[in-house]
């Protein structure tokens, strides 16, 4: 028998790893190159957006003097990153994967399978860490005067900070899957869990924030004298060890700094270990479907072959956790955000923490009230237009494309059923969150334009993604994230969708300015409607030319 | 003349510049069961998913009961099922969901999807699994869902490719009752095998393909001869027999 060393075996896999990006991304023996620059590109320009918005955050809090907890918010901010990332990718990439048996078979250490899997988790993070870091940490040497070695010490935390929570939230991250998918609706129940366990974590920061202080936020800047004090403790409260990393950068602390490279780099060697040690059990629990049902089972009541398509879409949502995460996060935020602005008020949200560096007053929340006005249902356009169930629909039907194309049904009822299940969740979401919002003092047609919006932009994007996915579906996927993350139609939906809706916010809120509140209100309300208008004409252009199959 | 049911009419099929099928015709009258068989990538699989919708032809037609099969797509659709020869299915789904969509797409009611659903499962020994998500099925369970799915609305065409593979020994000899059933209620059957002895004993006509030509066609006696299927299929294919000397009706 040949055994491969763990050193061989780690690059082999590594490139066959590279080699299934590539093929994700739509590489093909030397085509596909276009696509692979225009993916370059399009990470750029998001890099270079978020890069902006890093350095706009850092010189704002170095204007409000606060430069000194920008070191504690940098590590926190590369851990949340690689957090999201972890949560997103962990499920499929390291765990509950469909080649585990292929992989596993091959005559390599099971710890550099798992290292395999889990390295670009951690090269990802560490690369997203350093692109939100280093803006900030520039806007802060420019005008701290830094420890010697601080600059290195803050490459070294930059670079380490991502990597113990990324360790901590795929073993979160494997216990939500395992839990989840003994679910019939392991879908819902995923994203059930995930919010709560993001409600508790920031809910249980805040507690723990107050019975620190034990005072509201005037009483801790006063207690602490200055306010990167006070952010500093808000942060190092959300996440201790950023504390350290703080105290090393701002003031040089060799305890600090070796505390926080420990635990960095501890936690993702147990964890690598603890995972290859019981490898097969994890990927037998993370993959294990719900318990069976040995009993009778009736027939439905009959109904239309749209309602039954939609159904069935829904059913696909329910059951898939990283569709649900993926497809609904952007109505679960409609949601929470609308909850939260109907108990605390918009007002108070605005003015009870720091916006990019400034703190707004009531006086100064006041004085914006028409801008706000403006931009509020933007925020419901932004979260309307990332939510695209319907995006990788076409896609996700793979090997079972046989069924929609023998169906005797039209491709515009095929197509059409996928879109409507977006509109229903997007639906329900929004009417949740009208009603929250109604609840909450918000004045009925800034309501109006919300759902509108958030409609409007849904529908919009939705239909664009799916044409998009319509025309060009990807049926030879190995991993559902190639196509729900990674694929064309979904980035182009959403990216599209975000662009649009900054766009038309800043034109609302400038028409507000020029022109008062009713040609704003208007700009709200006829515009989300023209978009859904010209998503929906390019996805009847599609249906109409009818449905994507091998040999066509 | 009793009008076909299926009824292939100089079909040719192009992947880029490579010819999968080249003028192609056959016909499948009401009664009969035409078992289509050839070598590995001879165009088999490409003429079925041509039947049944799923990949358009170069040229040529399809018609099922007279329906073009692109022309007039959803009628054409209606009246047939598919059976693939892999039974990928809807993962997240029950049995008894995936039975409840496909009888809903194609309009079966309730009264009558129970009792088909019901006495198929049953002859099928699948009854006990439908509440069960399809995760959860092997291959051969799954084969035998897309079965059930497939006969649910009744229809006058079968188009099976590899419909025995996967299938226990039981469900394997019910297939065959079945599509006897089905042929001697006035429905076609037109189906792919790799299992000649299964051709032979079932089929009423006989189509073989070799290279994207048909080589032969007609009624399975004429076909074999006084020779056995095998014999003549391995005379007609791998040996690379004249296409004129084959029997064509």
């Amino acid at each position: 028998m040949i055994a491969v060393s763990g050193g061989q075996g780690l690059l082999t896999l590594l490139r066959l790893q590279a080699g299934a990006f590539l093929y994700s991304l739509g590489v093909r023996r030397g085509s596909g190159r276009l696509r692979v620059a225009g993916a370059c590109v399009l990470a750029v320009l998001l890099a270079a957006m978020a890069a902006a918005y890093m350095w706009a955050l850092g010189s704002g809090m170095v204007a409000a003097r606060a430069g000194e907890a920008i070191p504690a918010l940098a590590a926190l901010a590369g851990s949340l990153a690689a957090v999201a990332l972890v949560f997103v990718k962990a499920p499929g990439t390291v765990f509950g994967c469909r080649d585990y048996d292929l992989v596993t078979a091959l005559p390599v250490p099971v710890r550099t399978v798992v290292l395999v899997r889990t390295a670009p988790l951690y090269g990802f993070g560490i690369a997203l860490s350093v692109l939100l870091s280093v803006p900030l940490y520039t806007a802060y040497f420019l005008v701290a005067s830094p420890a010697p070695g601080a600059v290195a010490m803050a490459v070294v935390v930059s670079v380490l900070a991502p990597l113990a929570p990324a360790a901590v939230a795929t073993i979160v991250s494997l216990a939500l899957t395992s839990v989840a998918v003994r679910f019939r609706h392991a879908g819902v129940v995923q994203l059930v869990l995930s919010t709560l366990l993001v409600v508790g974590v920031v809910a249980g920061s805040f507690a723990f924030s107050e019975s620190f202080s034990g005072a509201d936020d005037v009483a801790v800047l006063a207690a602490m004298g200055d306010m990167a004090g006070a952010l500093s403790a808000a942060v190092s409260s959300v996440y201790p060890p950023a504390a350290w990393a703080g105290a090393a950068v701002v003031g040089g602390s060799a305890t600090g700094l070796a505390a926080f490279c420990a635990l960095s780099l501890a936690c993702p060697a147990l964890v690598t270990l603890g995972l290859a040690a019981r490898y097969s059990a994890v990927n037998a629990l993370a993959a294990s479907g719900p318990r069976s049902r040995r009993k009778r089972v009736k027939v439905s009541a009959a109904t239309s072959p749209l309602f039954a398509l939609t159904r069935k879409e829904l059913r696909r949502i329910g059951s898939m956790p990283f569709y649900a995460m993926n497809g609904c996060a952007g109505l679960l935020l409609m949601v929470m955000a609308s909850v939260a602005a109907s108990v605390f008020g918009v007002d108070a949200l605005l003015s009870s923490g720091v916006v990019d560096g400034v703190r707004l007053d009531a006086q100064a929340v006041e004085a914006m009230r028409a801008q706000i006005d403006a931009a509020l249902p933007w925020v419901f356009g932004f979260c309307g237009a990332m939510s695209l169930t319907a995006g990788p629909s076409v896609s996700l039907e793979a090997r079972a494309n046989w069924l929609m194309l023998t169906a005797p049904v039209g491709a515009g009822t095929v197509l059409a059923s996928k879109l409507l299940a977006n509109i229903v969740l997007g639906g329900a979401a929004v009417a949740a969150s009208a009603v929250a919002l109604l609840v909450g003092g918000i004045a009925p047609l800034i309501v109006l334009q919300s759902a509108v919006c958030a409609m409007g932009m849904l529908v919009g994007f939705a239909s664009v993604a799916l044409s998009i996915d319509a025309a060009r579906p990807n049926f030879a996927w190995t991993s559902p994230s190639e196509i729900i993350k990674r694929g064309l139609p979904v980035m182009a939906g959403s990216l599209g969708g975000v662009l649009v809706s900054f766009g038309l916010g800043f034109l609302s809120v400038t028409a507000a300015d020029v022109f008062g509140p009713a040609v704003s209100a208007a700009i709200n309300l006829i515009a989300p409607a023209a978009c859904a208008l010209v998503g929906l004409t390019a996805l009847r252009l599609v249906a109409h030319r009818g449905l994507p199959g091998l040999g066509w | 003349m009793e009008r076909s049911v299926l009824e292939v009419s100089h079909y040719r099929k192009e992947y880029g510049g490579h010819i999968a099928v080249r003028d192609l015709s056959l016909s499948v009258a009401p009664g009969e069961i035409c078992g289509f068989i050839g070598h590995n990538g001879a165009g088999k699989t490409t003429l079925i998913r041509s039947v049944v919708g799923a990949q358009p032809p170069t040229s040529g037609t399809v018609r099922v009961c007279g329906h073009d099969v692109w022309r007039d797509a959803i009628a054409a659709k209606r009246l047939m099922a598919y059976v693939p020869d892999n039974p990928d299915v809807y993962d997240f789904l029950t049995g008894m969901q995936y039975l409840d969509l496909i009888a809903d797409i194609f309009g079966v009611g309730v009264a009558m999807r129970r009792q088909r659903i019901s006495e198929l499962a049953t002859r099928l020994e699948l009854a006990g699994v439908l509440g069960d998500p399809v995760s959860a099925y092997s291959h051969g369970m799954r084969q035998k869902l897309v079965l059930v799915g497939a006969l649910v609305h009744d229809p006058t065409l079968l188009v099976l490719d590899e419909p025995f593979v996967g299938l226990d020994p039981a469900a394997s000899h019910e297939l065959k009752v079945i599509l006897r059933e089905r042929a001697d209620a006035g429905g076609a059957v037109f189906f792919s095998s790799h299992v000649l002895e299964v051709v032979e004993k079932l089929c009423d006509t006989v189509a073989v393909i070799r290279h994207g030509e048909l080589v032969a066609f007609g009624p399975t006696d004429e076909v074999r001869g006084s020779a056995s299927l095998e014999d003549v299929f391995l005379e007609l294919v791998e040996n690379g027999s004249d296409v004129a000397d084959a029997p064509r009706v």
